[in-house]
């Protein structure tokens, strides 16, 4: 291994520490227990299915046989649940059951038995390790598509961003669905880079497991259909994939199939939520249950350099695997619940990562420099609420002043190398304090905090 | 022999694997006893205690009607729950006052309680209505 190598290897070791340390401290009580019961309902479904053959959680669906029923897991009852009995239904089909699977073999292998016995504290465990995984994902994809800088600024963001660092602990089924995807993508890049068939092969079979977590992991089937070039490969990857995908089909066939009927025709008469500004909410809000929204600027950054991408180069798999996952998101009506959204966000930081990258290193860094502003003021914002620092809002009110006008300048006269140096090197340590504030900001979310989120 | 021949033979094996793995194991393990177990069973790590007013339920169920009203006079102070009447399983005084124990893990023997319906006195074997409003002095 040359010294790069060793380098990028070291990097990509720290980053992965630091989001996983950001992402299991707070995380058993942010969010908070009963915020979203389906947490709790995934890892039954998993324990149902290891312990009774059945699974069993709750049911959002009509039409669907519930039997209202108290557990109170967390004591979520006195605390986040208010009043009623949880609609618990068995055979429960509403969702594909790998996330109950994941979660709830987890909770079982620490001795949980009983649908009480499931804790945050257990069962969130193995969603960070996911997440941190998709750390790792996010640096792969974005090295193969793009560049080292990338990868190294969309895995730092990824890992830092106060939005992926909570979202990345809930038991949603999103959770999983991403990495399998992100892990299809980077076969994908990774058969074409090399020509080899085996690869396309194996991103089809994980491409098809995303749909078992979710059956809006089919955006990976979709992705997937729309970046391969040969018709042959193209063929083998959607037959491996829907046949994967279509073992949910033969899992509820063989539990119930009356059952499994009926609960696929509710599921497809559902509807709930399909606001009509959708895309505006999903764009100027960063929503992270189906009431909170921590506000974090980082996911505004990825669509504006998802536009200048789209506007810049020919259709890149990051603009392919962004628009799909729209497209899916608006057919599942999903503006309701901020887990939803989960799956953007690999492709949002990566698009962030590409597109300051291409400030610091490409000519013309005065966008980057404007772009970072957004989240660094709202980070500081955060963390000084209540508490603004004199010095700190004139060293934001004149650096940016200087550094923009700066900037301006170098373009006005490109000639001027040390200028565009100089800029860069502003570009560069608004970076390295945006970064920061990520940190700062995340290790401010505690419970006490989590309350005053609205 | 094309790979995808290959793959579909290998396929339908795991598929009828599966089928046959998932219908054994649910008619091995399943019972309605086990399932009730897990649904009702308090968790091993739940603090218990025999203080009926020490946890409170928040909220009020979102089921026009389908409520229950139990009140608790504890020593120094008092406790109001709502209860979900269909999720009451025994549909007496007792039961009611047995899943809201078994909710908020309190221990307190039932018959250490003096309860009252309307101002009229009533036995933990009393059978309750949706609506009722139950109220019960920890002696």
């Amino acid at each position: 291994m040359n010294k790069k190598s060793w380098l990028i290897g070291f990097f990509l070791s720290l980053v992965l520490v630091i989001g996983y340390q950001l992402r299991v401290k707070n995380s058993v009580n942010v969010p908070l227990p009963g915020q979203s019961l389906d947490e709790y309902s995934n890892a039954w479904v998993g324990l149902s299915l290891i312990r009774l053959g059945v699974p069993v959680g709750i049911s959002g669906l009509s039409g669907i046989a519930t039997y209202p029923s108290y557990i109170n897991p967390d004591r979520v009852f006195s605390s986040t649940v208010p009043g009623g009995a949880l609609a618990i239904s068995y055979p429960w089909f509403d969702h594909p059951p790998l996330m109950g699977l994941v979660s709830g073999s987890v909770a079982y292998l620490r001795g949980d038995r009983v649908f009480e016995d499931v804790s945050t504290a257990t069962i969130r465990k193995p969603i960070i390790w996911l997440s941190t995984l998709n750390i790792a994902l996010i640096f792969l994809l974005a090295y193969l598509w793009f560049s080292p800088l990338t990868a190294v600024l969309a895995a730092l963001l990824y890992a830092t961003s106060p939005l992926a660092i909570v979202g990345g602990r809930m038991v949603q089924a999103e959770n999983g669905l991403v990495p399998m995807w992100l892990i299809s993508l980077c076969l994908l890049a990774l058969a074409e880079k090399y020509n080899k068939t085996d690869l396309i092969r194996l991103a089809a079979f994980f491409a098809g497991l995303a749909v078992l977590f979710k059956l809006s992991g089919v955006v990976a089937i979709i992705s997937g259909v729309l970046i391969i070039r040969k018709r042959r490969d193209l063929i083998e990857f959607l037959a491996i994939s829907i046949s994967i995908a279509l073992l949910f089909v033969f899992y509820g066939l063989a539990i119930d199939g009356r059952e499994f009927i009926a609960v696929l025709m509710s599921n497809a008469e559902r509807t709930y939520g399909i606001g009509l500004n959708a895309v505006y909410d999903l764009i100027t809000s960063t929503k992270i249950t189906s009431t909170k929204y921590l506000t974090d600027g980082w996911p505004l950054v990825g669509w504006l350099a998802l536009g200048a991408l789209a506007l810049k180069r020919k259709l890149s798999p990051l603009v392919i695997c962004l628009t799909s996952y729209l497209a899916i998101y608006l057919l599942f009506g999903s503006v309701s619940y901020g887990w939803y959204r989960i799956p953007f966000l690999p492709f949002l930081f990566i698009a962030a990562g590409y597109f300051l990258a291409e400030g610091i290193t490409g000519l013309n860094p005065l966008l980057s420099v404007i772009v970072l502003l957004i989240p660094l003021g709202i980070n500081l914002g955060k963390i000084f609420e209540g508490n603004p620092l004199p010095w700190l809002i004139s060293i934001f009110r004149f650096g940016t002043f200087g550094l923009i006008l700066l900037a301006l300048t170098s373009l006005v006269w490109p000639e001027k190398r040390i200028l565009s140096l100089a800029v860069r090197a502003g570009l560069l340590l608004l970076l390295v304090a945006a970064i920061a504030s990520n940190i700062v900001y995340a290790k401010m979310i505690d419970v006490n905090y989590w309350y005053k989120v609205n | 022999m094309g790979f995808l021949k290959k793959y579909f033979i290998a396929y339908g094996i795991v598929v009828l694997l599966l089928v046959v793995f998932l219908k054994w194991h649910k008619e091995k393990s399943f019972s309605n006893d086990l399932l009730t177990q897990m649904l009702t069973a308090q968790s091993r790590s739940k603090y218990r205690t025999d203080d009926p007013c020490l946890y409170t339920l928040a909220g009020e169920p979102e089921v026009a009607g389908q409520y229950l009203k139990l009140t608790f006079l504890c020593p120094g102070k008092e406790a109001r729950f709502s209860l979900d009447y269909r999720a009451i399983v025994k549909k007496t005084v007792g039961g009611a006052i047995e899943e809201l124990f078994r909710l908020n893990g309190v221990t307190l023997d039932s018959s250490k309680l003096k309860c009252k319906q309307g101002g009229r006195e009533v036995s933990l074997t009393d059978p309750i209505v949706n609506q009722d409003n139950i109220e019960c002095l920890v002696l």
